[in-house]
């Protein structure tokens, strides 16, 4: 058995589970099932944040030793946060292996393993544009607007908001 | 003495007939797996056209090496994998010391992932807007605007339909991907109304005020 169909299988289980019981404000599965290792996720915003009301669209990309390696994840509209780069990819601990730790701050237990799942990296995710994490900035300009510009970051993000739902 | 005598019947010739026979045995088995290298030139370096196993290995490995480097391009990994005999290693110290890798003159696979994987190397680069121009919004991007006018009713028999029945699994292919692509399209439309809803509020606050 090759490692791209424990891969496939795995992914098939963690789609089914995410169908059957959805967690809130979460959509995700394959772009199509003829490829397994691409999937398009819905994250709401969470509700009480600048992000609230918003939907957001981002692509998962797994490798085919999924789930020893985790997959990358990038949004697929504007976003305005500090863990996420212009181009959209998202920078957090949990989609980093355990071997490289390019930012030297993050504990073992926070990173990828194969106990992780698609679930717990889409709710870290939520969680993270919720409360950015100040010690990993992907985004400079966003990180410094977060810090100094509360109200700034807050418009840019709502414009974010009203751009992906095509209201502007 | 006698011992001395027997030796001298393995000369030099013998000894060169066997190296020309292993080689030619070594030649055979190395080359039999694809004939059409034998007619190549001996200094080419374009191996034959691998087989739908070899490739999907070598795209395995292509993966590998581009989970490291994803500004590699599939077919330039793929490439320089069949040059070297499927060493990821390899394509690795090629890649680092030439700081490059060169594409194939005729792709290999497909290479729809490219375009999508250029970005990330430009991560640095300054302007979000610019960027962010190209991305399509969700209702544009899932083709909604229709059904963005749907009245009211639809709304609600949404929400019941929601409370009805659970969203669930399809033993069926094309279900399952019906499936998704509802609940998808129902979560942005909730979104879009709530939040036009929102501004209409805030819109008539303001002109009270």
């Amino acid at each position: 058995m090759t490692s791209s169909t424990v891969a496939s299988r795995r992914l098939l289980h963690e789609y089914r589970a995410l169908s059957l019981s959805p967690p809130d404000g979460i959509t995700a599965g394959p772009s199509s099932e003829d490829d397994l290792f691409t999937w398009e996720c819905l994250i709401a915003g969470p509700s009480g944040t600048p992000f609230e009301g918003g939907v957001f669209p981002a692509e998962l990309k797994f490798p085919h030793d999924y789930p020893l390696s985790p997959p990358t994840m990038k949004f697929t509209c504007e976003m305005f946060h500090p863990n996420i780069y212009k181009d959209g990819t998202v920078c957090i601990s949990i989609l980093h292996a355990p071997g490289d730790d390019p930012n030297m701050y993050e504990s073992a237990s926070e990173r990828w393993s194969p106990v992780q799942s698609v679930e717990k990296i889409l709710l870290s995710v939520m969680s993270v544009l919720a409360e950015p994490n100040d010690e990993s900035g992907a985004n400079i300009d966003a990180s410094k607007v977060w810090r100094e510009n509360r109200k700034q970051y807050e418009a840019e993000v709502r414009r974010c908001v009203r751009k992906a739902l095509g209201l502007e | 003495m006698s011992h001395q005598d027997e030796t001298p019947t393995i000369g030099l010739p013998q000894l060169a007939a066997c190296l020309f026979i292993g080689f030619l045995v070594y030649r055979y088995f190395s080359s039999s797996p694809s004939p059409n290298t034998s007619t190549r030139p001996a200094g080419a370096t374009a191996p034959a056209t691998p087989s739908p196993a070899q490739l999907r290995r070598l795209q395995e490995q292509a993966s590998l090496v581009q989970g490291m480097f994803p500004q590699i391009s599939t077919n330039a990994a793929i490439w320089e994998l069949q040059k070297n005999g499927g060493s990821v290693q390899g394509v690795v110290d090629k890649f680092l010391s030439a700081g490059r890798l060169p594409e194939p003159p005729v792709p290999i696979v497909p290479n729809p992932t490219a375009p999508r994987r250029t970005p990330s190397t430009g991560a640095t680069a300054s302007g979000s807007s610019a960027k962010a121009a190209g991305y399509t919004d969700l209702i544009t991007r899932y083709n909604l605007k229709d059904r963005l006018t749907e009245s009211g009713e639809a709304k609600e028999e949404d929400s019941s339909d929601k409370k009805g029945k659970q969203p669930a699994w399809s033993q069926n292919k094309a279900e399952r991907a019906a499936l998704l692509q509802k609940r998808r399209d129902e979560m942005i439309l909730q979104a879009r109304r709530k939040l036009e809803e929102q501004e209409r509020k805030g819109k008539g606050k303001e002109v009270e005020a």
